[in-house]
């Protein structure tokens, strides 16, 4: 069976699939679908869902909620895969090198993903962005720095183990260049794994963007799933729909990423399914 | 006493044949060593396993047949009956060593466990005895201190001693031994099959061994089944099958058993410089346990000399831990040595590093043990194959012509280029294996254990092709191996290797003829069925 035969065959990671591809369609349409801005103004404040013209129904200042979400998806899910995307290139290169070289290069990595998983990644990410002033970049960079060191130590272990595999032997027998060595021979024996944590690690990221948005630490100039939450938070009790709606967002989103993710993990592993 | 009827095992459907044991009949009277002989896939494993109800959990049972022992059908016995009947009326024996025995608890305990479950009921004093007689009858050293230790702190043969004192424990009648020395060291390997015949005799138990190798075979068997694809092609008496097999299919085996070849062509080429020479080659590896643990070291080859020329072999023998595969990783420069020359033409490449030396790797390559995991389950083979070429700077055409011309060399077709490693099987994979190391027309070819992994009669082709191959390019091979039988049968000379020194220099002829030091002497009494076959 191939990885995709056995993807297809688990429900679950299916599921996880057709919502994952609705969001994306969400936020690939959003400029169309809703073509005026999310911040703009556009009806009474306080309208529940389905009261007036607007689906979810409007925030405290009459802007449109299902607006808000659909665009708020564009940000979400480009500032996670951004962030992902670099994490894991960080983590895959010198996660490589500590495990292929060893000795003096492996200690210094290895400490130094020790000295940033000790500190606790939110708490980072709050101070780096803080510091650089919010915007799409800063925060970009804060949640791959602070995601980054996971990916090397699962890199580096299979570095370590196929290493040692004969057809690296082999390969250093043959006197290819250690770059080739590296990228060719070993990196496709080990990138299963790190597919699979990269791709629950653009969940992560959603969760860590909308906390710092949550914060009021997110681009002052994009709406997000978070800061929708976090405008609308002290109005939970009047008003539920204007939290609740952004919330669910996160939460489905969050939990298709994991099913996908998930189901890469069981079907790039063919020793599981006997 | 048991005799097994018309067994069929079916396969899961999608397997590549029907049934894995078709159509097996057979019988053990009591006190009788019946060897069940057969290749990877043949099903013998599957028979035995049958027998004692433990067929791997991928649904495979059996489909007809009986296996009837003392009369009662195993088959259809219920699980529970089952229980009670293993370990008390039935046991076995397995391959590996280290795994069978729980790492977490005392051998002792292991073996006065099986007194409890099967409700034998001792007192401390009492188990103790019989923990302590069973293991001396094992002829295992200072019994006491073997119960009282702990599967890592003993040797392979030590815990496979512990096996069979588990397995004849509660004096079975029958014993299954599924290839039980296949992973031992034929010095060990002797003395467990001394052992287990002597206990066979003296307590008149049945056993039912399984085994690949004829010279086993020809060391224990009273009675011999020779198993292929899952059906019995032929049986008969150890002496009978042994001298006059009947099929086609016994007689490849029993041909394809290496041996001594009676050759006197190493006069024609040994001859000239030497394109290879050692000399007082030492390799030590540093353990340091933890950050602050104490440094310990452990010297892997201390002092080794050798000297090869154009068109020679010589094969490297010895034990596991003897050395000899540092000694070949540090020939081709995979490990550095801490001292000595390896010299290639007479300049020393041991010492070299970065671009010097990756110049100098064409000339001496390697083919490695494991057809699995020595090529890359993610490329092409006719990637595998041009990957020399193209890191010695060739064009990727040229690169492809040298590839399709090698894998001809060694028996594969140009179709095979585009295929993954997967698809082939273990002998065509060494093949390309081959392949690789040649494409870059080395001098020096180094083999570890080139043929360890694979069938017999696989084995044979593999070593028919290597000579074949080194006669036409006129290599020098340095062929590492554990079996002293497969090095009689390809080197010229052959080393022996012992605690990282070579102990013994000499042609196969006088090797066997007139072993000189006792190391040597033990290795060739230990070779199995030497005489018989």
């Amino acid at each position: 069976m191939t990885a995709f035969q056995r993807f297809r065959t688990n429900l679950a990671a299916c599921v996880g699939l057709a919502i994952l591809a609705a969001m994306v369609l969400l936020a690939a349409t959003a400029p169309l679908i809703f073509p005026t801005s999310p911040w703009e103004m556009v009806g009474e404040p306080y309208l529940r869902p389905l009261e007036g013209p607007y689906l979810l129904g409007t925030d405290m200042l009459g802007r449109d909620i299902a607006a808000g979400i659909a665009h708020g998806a564009r940000v979400s899910l480009m500032l996670a895969l951004v962030a992902t995307v670099a994490a894991t290139g960080l983590g895959i290169l010198l996660g490589a090198f500590a495990g292929y070289c060893g000795g003096a290069v492996d200690e210094v990595v290895m400490r130094a993903t020790e000295f940033f998983q000790t500190i606790p990644s939110f708490l980072l990410a709050v101070v780096l962005v803080a510091l650089f002033s919010p915007s799409i970049l800063s925060i970009v960079v804060a949640i791959a720095v602070v995601s980054w060191p996971g990916v090397a130590r699962l890199v580096r272990g299979q570095f370590l183990s196929l290493r040692q595999a004969e057809f690296v032997q082999a390969a250093l027998v043959l006197g290819e260049p250690t770059w080739r060595i590296i990228f060719r021979q070993i990196l496709p024996n080990a990138i299963g794994p790190v597919i699979v944590t990269a791709s629950l690690m653009v969940a992560t990221a959603i969760l860590l963007e909308s906390s710092l948005s949550f914060l009021g630490l997110g681009d002052p100039d994009l709406m997000s799933w978070g800061y929708m939450i976090g405008a609308s938070r002290n109005l939970i009790r009047d008003a539920w729909w204007m939290c609740t709606f952004p919330g669910v967002a996160i939460f489905l989103t969050v939990l298709s990423i994991n099913l996908v993710g998930d189901g890469l993990g069981d079907a790039l592993n063919p020793r599981l399914t006997a | 006493m048991l005799a097994i009827r018309g067994l069929d095992i079916p396969l899961p459907i999608k397997a590549e044949r029907r049934f894995a044991v078709r159509g097996l009949s057979l019988d053990l009277a009591p006190g009788e060593l019946l060897c069940i002989v057969g290749e990877s896939g043949s099903g013998k494993s599957l028979t035995a396993r049958a027998v004692m109800g433990l067929l791997p959990d991928l649904g495979l049972r059996a489909s007809a047949g009986s296996i009837l022992f003392e009369g009662q059908d195993l088959l259809a016995l219920p699980p529970r009956r089952m229980e009670a009947l293993r370990g008390r009326e039935i046991s076995m024996i397995f391959q590996e060593p280290m795994t069978a025995l729980n790492p977490l608890m005392r051998v002792g305990d292991q073996i006065a466990e099986l007194f409890h479950i099967h409700g034998v009921r001792l007192g401390r004093a009492e188990r103790r005895e019989r923990v302590a007689a069973l293991l001396a009858d094992l002829h295992l050293p200072d019994p006491e201190r073997v119960a009282a230790a702990y599967p890592f702190e003993l040797s392979g043969g030590q815990r496979q001693r512990v096996m069979i004192a588990i397995a004849f424990a509660l004096r079975p009648r029958l014993l299954i031994a599924d290839e039980p020395t296949t992973a031992l060291d034929v010095t060990t390997q002797m003395q467990i099959l001394r052992l287990l015949k002597e206990l066979q005799r003296e307590r008149g138990t049945g056993v039912l061994f399984i085994t690949h190798d004829f010279g086993v075979v020809a060391e224990i068997a009273d009675r011999v089944a020779v198993m292929r694809h899952g059906e019995l092609v032929e049986e008969g008496t150890a002496a009978e099958v042994l001298r006059r097999p009947r099929h086609d299919y016994t007689r490849t085996l029993i041909a394809s058993v290496p041996r001594p070849v009676e050759q006197a062509e190493a006069g024609e080429a040994a001859t000239g410089a030497p394109v290879l020479a050692v000399e007082g080659l030492v390799k030590t590896f540093s353990v340091r346990r933890g950050l602050f643990g104490r440094e310990r070291r452990v010297p892997a080859v201390r002092g080794v000399s050798f000297r090869l020329r154009a068109g020679e072999t010589l094969a490297i023998v010895g034990e596991s831990g003897s050395g000899k595969t540092t000694l070949s990783r540090c020939i081709v420069r995979l490990l550095k040595p801490d001292a000595g020359r390896v010299a290639i033409d007479g300049e020393d490449i041991g010492g070299l590093g970065g671009d010097a030396l990756r110049a100098r790797r064409r000339t001496i390559q390697m083919v490695f043990q494991d057809p699995h995991g020595s090529l890359n389950p993610r490329q092409r083979v006719g990637e595998i194959v041009m990957a020399g070429p193209l890191a010695h700077g060739a064009g990727r055409a040229a690169s492809r012509a040298t590839a399709a011309r090698m894998l001809a060399l060694v028996g594969l077709d140009e179709g095979a280029m585009e295929r993954f490693p997967h698809q082939f099987s273990g002998g065509q994979r060494q093949r390309i294996g081959l392949a690789r190391a040649l494409a870059l027309e080395p001098r020096i070819l180094i083999a570890d254990e080139p043929v360890s992994a694979l069938d017999v009669t696989v084995q044979a082709q593999i070593l028919e092709l290597l000579q074949d191959v080194r006669r036409k390019l006129g290599l020098a091979m340095v062929f590492i191996t554990h079996d002293l039988r497969v090095a009689a049968q390809v080197a010229d000379r052959i080393a022996v290797m012992s605690q990282g020194e070579i102990v013994e220099e000499a042609t196969p002829q006088a090797l066997f003829a007139t072993p000189r030091h006792a190391y040597t002497r033990a290795l060739v009494a230990s070779i199995p069925g030497r005489g018989a076959i």
